[in-house]
């Protein structure tokens, strides 16, 4: 399996993917933000094809999208938590764009490249180029390595936001950086798993994290041990029976390792008679 | 034009059989009606779920009843702007009535008939152009709720100027 050149750019890339992931995560778990990782993912979509219509690389449109869609939503919500139906209407609007930019630039290039839309929907972890492996990794880093500088502050802004900013922590700006840094690893995430299934990486293994422990530190360190060996499941099921698209392995992974914390904590919580709720 | 996997997840009014069109109907009246039917004690128990329980009404089961003809509505609305636009008929219409009213009959006529325009339009709209319906009601039924949105706000801010030198 790691003969294969296209195996191991897969499983480089969805390392890193997966730590930026689950460290995200964590935070929008915990900020109950996970409906803006939902529309995030749904602007990434927008952003690549807008960026395949107007001739360029769609890499570029994803990121720009994604970081700029994060800090609009950021901006827009109250408090830098934006509401549901802002966020919904916004993304839903944005899909629609979406879906103008799929129908024009399928017609445009009738030769060959109908696929595209459904690349960008659902991920192409095992084409990628060693250029791409080099620039995720990178990205990655970036991403985690903001995410880790602004974490003790954005802990506080996130558990309690109005002591927080009595403090004299800027809960605003921390709140539309954080964003920026989901925009990110969103782009980031589209590529392996694709736009409509990101969400998955984004929220089941922090969500484990979340039922598993309340410490942040080991929340953190879980939730980011979670993504990553729910990518190498993934990745591992896929190669091996080549009929299971690697993205809704690796969801399915994921999404597994928060049912089975979830019953686990629910049978923990049952067994030990210590009243733990929630 | 989209393929199918894309006209499944974006919608196309492209197709449609007549025998669909009678199902179609029948189910939409069928959730219409349970709404209408069930309208007053649902009102009731989504404005102040403790009370309506209290007064006798099965919260539970109206919760569950309303899944339902939630899952019948999006199934419904799939059909038109696609698995994945549904959020543009079903909540942004809803939303931009509550932003405008908060009278619960004014603002289910208000949602109808924004929901309706939307829906009218873009079919016309993608009639006359290429591009796909899914896009023309969802860009119009969000522009319809930043119109609104934008239309409160500035009106806050006046009253806010008028309230202020007293």
């Amino acid at each position: 399996m790691f003969a294969q050149e296209f195996m191991r750019n897969a499983l480089v890339t969805g390392t890193f993917v997966g730590l930026a992931c689950g460290l995200v995560g964590y935070f929008v778990v915990l900020r109950a933000q996970v409906f803006a990782g939902d529309a995030l993912s749904h602007i990434a979509f927008t952003g690549a094809l807008g960026a395949a219509v107007i001739g360029l690389d769609i890499r570029t449109g994803l990121f720009a999208a994604t970081i700029l869609g994060g800090v609009t939503l950021g901006a827009l919500g109250e408090r830098a938590r934006a509401d549901d139906v802002v966020i919904g209407s916004f993304f839903a609007w944005t899909l629609g764009l979406g879906v103008l930019f799929l129908s024009i630039f399928t017609t445009k290039s009738s030769a060959g490249n109908g696929t595209a839309g459904v690349r960008v929907l659902f991920g192409s972890i095992f084409g990628l180029s060693t250029t791409d492996v080099r620039v995720s990794v990178v990205l990655a880093l970036v991403a985690c390595a903001l995410l880790l500088a602004i974490a003790r502050p954005l802990l506080f802004a996130s558990l309690d936001t109005a002591v927080a900013a009595a403090q004299g922590v800027p809960v605003r700006a921390l709140g539309v950086g954080f964003l920026a840094i989901v925009g990110l690893v969103a782009a980031q995430a589209t590529q392996a798993v694709g736009a409509l299934l990101l969400l998955g990486l984004l929220a089941a293994p922090a969500g484990a994290a979340h039922r598993l422990t309340t410490s942040p530190f080991r929340g953190l360190l879980l939730s980011a041990a979670l993504a990553v060996g729910s990518v190498w499941a993934g990745l591992t099921l896929s190669y091996a029976f080549p009929t299971l698209p690697p993205s809704s392995m690796i969801v399915a992974a994921a999404v597994g390792a928060y049912l089975l914390a979830e019953v686990l904590t629910s049978g923990l919580g049952r067994s030990g008679a210590a009243g733990r709720t929630g | 034009m989209l393929n199918g996997l894309d006209s499944l997840l974006f919608g196309t009014f492209l197709g449609i059989t007549s025998r669909q069109v009678t199902v179609l109907l029948v189910v939409a009246t069928a959730a219409v009606l349970l709404v209408v039917v069930a309208a007053r004690p649902l009102f009731f128990s989504s404005v102040d779920a403790e009370v309506a329980r209290a007064g006798g009404v099965p919260v539970g089961l109206l919760g569950f009843a309303f899944l339902l003809v939630l899952g019948l509505s999006v199934a419904e609305t799939s059909q038109i702007t696609g698995a994945l636009l549904v959020f543009a008929l079903l909540v942004t219409p809803a939303a931009t009535a509550h932003q405008l009213t908060s009278r619960p009959g004014l603002g289910i006529a208000l949602s109808v008939g924004i929901a309706l325009a939307v829906t009218w339009l873009g079919l016309a709209l993608a009639y006359f152009s290429l591009y796909p319906v899914g896009f023309y009601v969802t860009s119009l039924s969000f522009a319809v709720y930043v119109v609104v949105r934008l239309i409160r706000v500035a009106r806050r801010r006046t009253t806010a100027f008028v309230a202020e030198p007293a």
